[in-house]
């Protein structure tokens, strides 16, 4: 899995660490963490809550371009 | 030969449903064993070493669990977590609860002697203080030690967290902000 660099970008937009971002969608650091770095897959329930807290869509945040 | 082929599709929803059934194995196997040596203790009236390899299941599982989970870092999540939902951090809870414990185990056991082993009056309040003061001896530095080692598996899981976020292609490894 590749790098979810969109999502890194879109929490410094609303200037929230990883933990802050975690606190509002209900799970620990290390989860935002591994998102970003690609290295777990959300399910669809998780993505949709990141996509809340950060007011962005799914396709925004976790669309895989490179495909 | 069909029988020892691997499927190559894996589905992520039978997969799942799969790790739920496993995990409530598990819990299966600890309940028989309690049953085990609840029916072996009381019905049958067998001795402790009869049920030994109950003992060990139960333990062998609790203690596999602990240490995947600080391994994995898991632990750390699930401290997060905890202190997230809840007023009173988790760390706190852990102290409150073995000093509740190693005072009031003691004050039953103090209790208990003083019924089973006193003579009546005076001798019998001795014996509640005396079974009391060397069980608080006990139970009460017990509880700290329960603190520690939590202390300890939070540290170690911590570490293990680090090591799993760390981004060799980023200059800062720490990449709490951003």
């Amino acid at each position: 899995m590749t790098k979810n660099i969109k999502l890194k970008m879109a929490r410094a937009e609303y200037d929230l660490s990883q933990a802050e971002l975690a606190k509002r969608v209900g799970v620990s650091r290390q989860t935002i963490g591994l998102i970003e770095l690609g290295k777990y897959n959300p399910s669809l329930n998780l993505c949709i809550a990141v996509c809340k807290a950060l007011s962005k869509t799914l396709d925004d945040l976790f669309w895989d371009e490179s495909n | 030969m069909g029988l020892l082929r691997k499927d190559k599709v894996k589905d992520e929803r039978v997969i799942n449903m799969q790790n739920k059934i496993y995990r409530e194995i598990s819990v299966l196997v600890a309940v028989i064993c309690i049953l085990s040596i609840l029916v072996k203790m009381y019905v049958l009236g067998m001795g402790f070493k009869h049920t030994f390899t109950e003992y060990i299941i139960i333990f062998a599982q609790g203690i596999y669990f602990l240490i995947r989970t600080v391994n994995l870092g898991i632990f750390t999540d699930e401290v997060e977590i905890h202190d997230q939902q809840n007023k009173i951090p988790k760390r706190t809870k852990i102290l409150i609860y073995s000093l509740a414990f190693g005072i009031l185990f003691p004050l039953f056991l103090g209790v208990r002697s003083a019924i089973l082993y006193g003579e009546g009056g005076w001798q019998s309040v001795e014996t509640f203080f005396m079974v009391l003061a060397f069980s608080l001896m006990f139970y009460i530095p017990l509880a700290f030690v329960l603190l520690i080692f939590h202390e300890l598996a939070k540290t170690h899981s911590d570490k293990a967290v680090e090591k799993v976020l760390d981004d060799p292609e980023e200059d800062d490894s720490n990449d709490e902000k951003y």
